[in-house]
């Protein structure tokens, strides 16, 4: 009953389009007024205690490192960079999109980040080149979904801090994900481009190779800094995100010369306004998980899901196509808070390992980001390819196929693609 | 409305430059808690601390400043499909449910804070009802204040017949 009276608010004050926070809020005050004597105090309290946290601070910082990054001319090194290692490959330019994904990856916090970054600069250089433009939105928006699971990566802070889990052990667990997920694009690119016979760049030359590489390496360091601090236990990712904000402030201000004062201030701007948009839901969904748990709407799912099957693979196979379904509509923000602690209970239940299921969470909020009608992916590639968001759909299949195959592997072999380095570092 | 309409853009100045600086102080925070401990191998213990403080009040001021640029996370697919009177119905009810729910937060805020004025941080002795709990009412009065002005711009755009805009521009 409470279930139903729970999510049904819900449901129908997101279709108002009420903003996902407020819809949590309202959905919670109503239960709490009407089927609970509890003061009403307790919505402010949550809403606190769902954002005092001192890793939680690695959000806005993150997000501005990404930021800051797009207002120097470092992302534009990354992609001749990359141009001079891979773009001898057939459809080089489709391939270097992948690749500066994959670096602009273990930079900035979010997908977003790295679609504005590497799209804007690539996708008028493939247009240019005669690279159809469903083609060239299609690689640009799935390659994209690696920036959420290669380290550093806003989604995962948000899971780890929510879920109450290790940051840095989510980070480290996503490595080796978001290696195979630019290895498979890559594959599919490549094919494709051959069946289209799209033309390769310039041949390799080891003279271009190595001296865009000491344009790039100011930008190239960072993720060494990112991740190496944090593997070897230096510091914490909060403090890596700092230490990464302040890299790009002196490189862009010293070394590149073209980060003004004004493009700082509007960088703190925007990334202020991207924070509050994330943060007000997990705060609200402070609120929330205290209802549920009140509700004990979590345990009393157990029961029904544990009947309808009881072996962990399936189980992750229905919640991926759940949270993909939810996905297409939704915000993986929204997802997160709304339909991750259903699960959670079952989960321990199983004895699923805490970082395969976040993983493939991860991948779920990743495709979610690219299919239509609702994705942030997706919006930001078509605006910048101009086309239709289905064109690029239809496009993009073959490589959602590639993602939902490395889901695959998440669910069937977690012990080769998600626990391995974790184990290897003895962290788990 | 044109008075109203000078002050709330001071207001909104000065709410990003706050945000800006906001923003540049907990990088510096986080940034010296790692310096002193490292380089000058005496670690701080009051960085934490103050952090906590700031992205609180970093998520409900940017929180603020998503509802003012419209850009929250949502869904807009349904209510835009709607004719301009049930497009307009459903915003004025949208609108109402927020302002409810803000009315909560500015209130319950208010007591939360007003019941902890005495209560300090452990170690930067700041007191916990004027500078913590206090962006309840703070940033909650600022979002019920565009919350209403939101209202009235619909409610004229509705008389005028102007283009009725839905409460979520754009998904981020």
């Amino acid at each position: 009953m409470e279930v139903l009276l729970v999510f049904g608010l819900m449901a129908v004050f997101i279709l108002l389009n009420i903003p996902v926070a407020f819809a949590l809020g309202i959905t919670s005050l109503f239960f709490l007024v009407f089927t609970t004597q509890v003061p009403l105090v307790v919505v402010v309290q949550r809403m606190y205690m769902g954002v005092d946290s001192f890793t939680l601070l690695a959000v806005p910082l993150f997000i501005l490192t990404g930021v800051l990054m797009n207002h120097t001319r470092l992302a534009r090194k990354i992609v001749d960079f990359s141009m001079a290692l891979v773009g001898h490959l057939p459809g080089g330019l489709a391939v270097v999109n992948i690749i500066t994904s994959m670096f602009f990856a273990g930079v900035s916090g979010t997908a977003m980040a790295d679609t504005a970054a590497v799209g804007g600069v690539i996708i008028p250089a493939m247009k240019e080149k005669g690279y159809r433009a469903d083609f060239t939105g299609a690689v640009t928006a799935s390659s994209s979904t690696i920036g959420i699971i290669i380290p550093p990566s806003v989604p995962m802070v948000l899971y780890g801090v929510f879920v109450g889990i290790s940051v840095t052990n989510l980070f480290i667990a996503g490595i080796l994900p978001g290696v195979l997920i630019g290895v498979a694009l890559t594959v599919i690119a490549i094919y494709i481009s051959i069946r289209e016979k799209y033309v390769s760049e310039s041949a390799f030359s080891i003279t271009v190779a190595a001296k865009t590489f000491v344009a790039a390496l100011p930008a190239l360091v960072l993720p060494l800094i990112i991740l190496g601090g944090i593997m070897g236990g230096v510091f914490t990712p909060t403090e890596a995100a700092a230490v990464s904000v302040v890299y790009v402030l002196l490189v862009g201000i010293f070394v590149e010369r073209d980060l003004t004062p004004a493009a700082i201030y509007r960088a703190l701007k925007e990334t202020a306004l991207l924070t509050g948009t994330v943060m007000i839901v997990i705060s609200v969904a402070g609120l929330l998980g205290w209802v549920f748990s009140y509700a004990r709407i979590p345990q009393l799912l157990v029961a029904p899901f544990l009947t309808l099957t009881e072996s962990p693979v399936v189980f992750m196979w229905i919640v991926s196509v759940l949270l993909i379904v939810a996905g297409t509509f939704l915000h993986g923000t929204a997802l997160l808070v709304v339909l991750v602690p259903l699960f959670l209970p079952i989960v321990r239940t199983m004895g699923i390992h805490p970082l395969q299921f976040a993983m493939v969470v991860m991948m779920c909020w990743g495709i979610g980001q690219q299919t239509p009608p609702v994705g942030s992916s997706i919006y930001i590639t078509c605006t910048l390819a101009d086309i239709d968001m289905w064109e690029l759909t239809k496009a993009n299949m073959p490589f959602l196929a590639a993602l939902v195959l490395i889901l695959a592997l998440i669910i069937h072999a977690p012990g080769f693609s998600v626990l391995w380095i974790p184990r290897l570092l003895g962290l788990i | 409305m044109k008075k109203v309409d000078t002050v709330k853009k001071i207001l909104d100045k000065g709410v990003d430059g706050t945000l800006a600086l906001m923003l540049a102080v907990m990088t510096v925070v986080v940034f010296s808690q790692v310096f002193f401990r490292y380089v000058l191998r005496s670690p701080l213990s009051w960085p934490e601390e103050t952090a906590r403080v700031l992205v609180v009040w970093l998520s409900f001021l940017g929180g603020y400043m998503a509802l003012r640029e419209k850009r929250h996370i949502g869904f807009n697919l349904l209510v835009k499909k709607l004719p301009r009177r049930g497009k307009f119905v459903v915003e004025v009810i949208v609108f109402l449910l927020i302002l409810v729910f803000l009315g909560v937060v500015v209130y319950q805020g208010t007591f939360f804070a007003y019941r902890s004025l005495n209560i300090r941080m452990p170690y930067t002795r700041i007191s916990v009802g004027w500078l913590v709990y206090s962006v309840f009412p703070i940033t909650g009065a600022l979002m019920f204040v565009q919350t209403v002005l939101d209202l009235l711009a619909l409610i004229a755009a509705f008389r005028t017949g102007d283009v009725i805009e839905t409460s979520i521009q754009e998904d981020i």
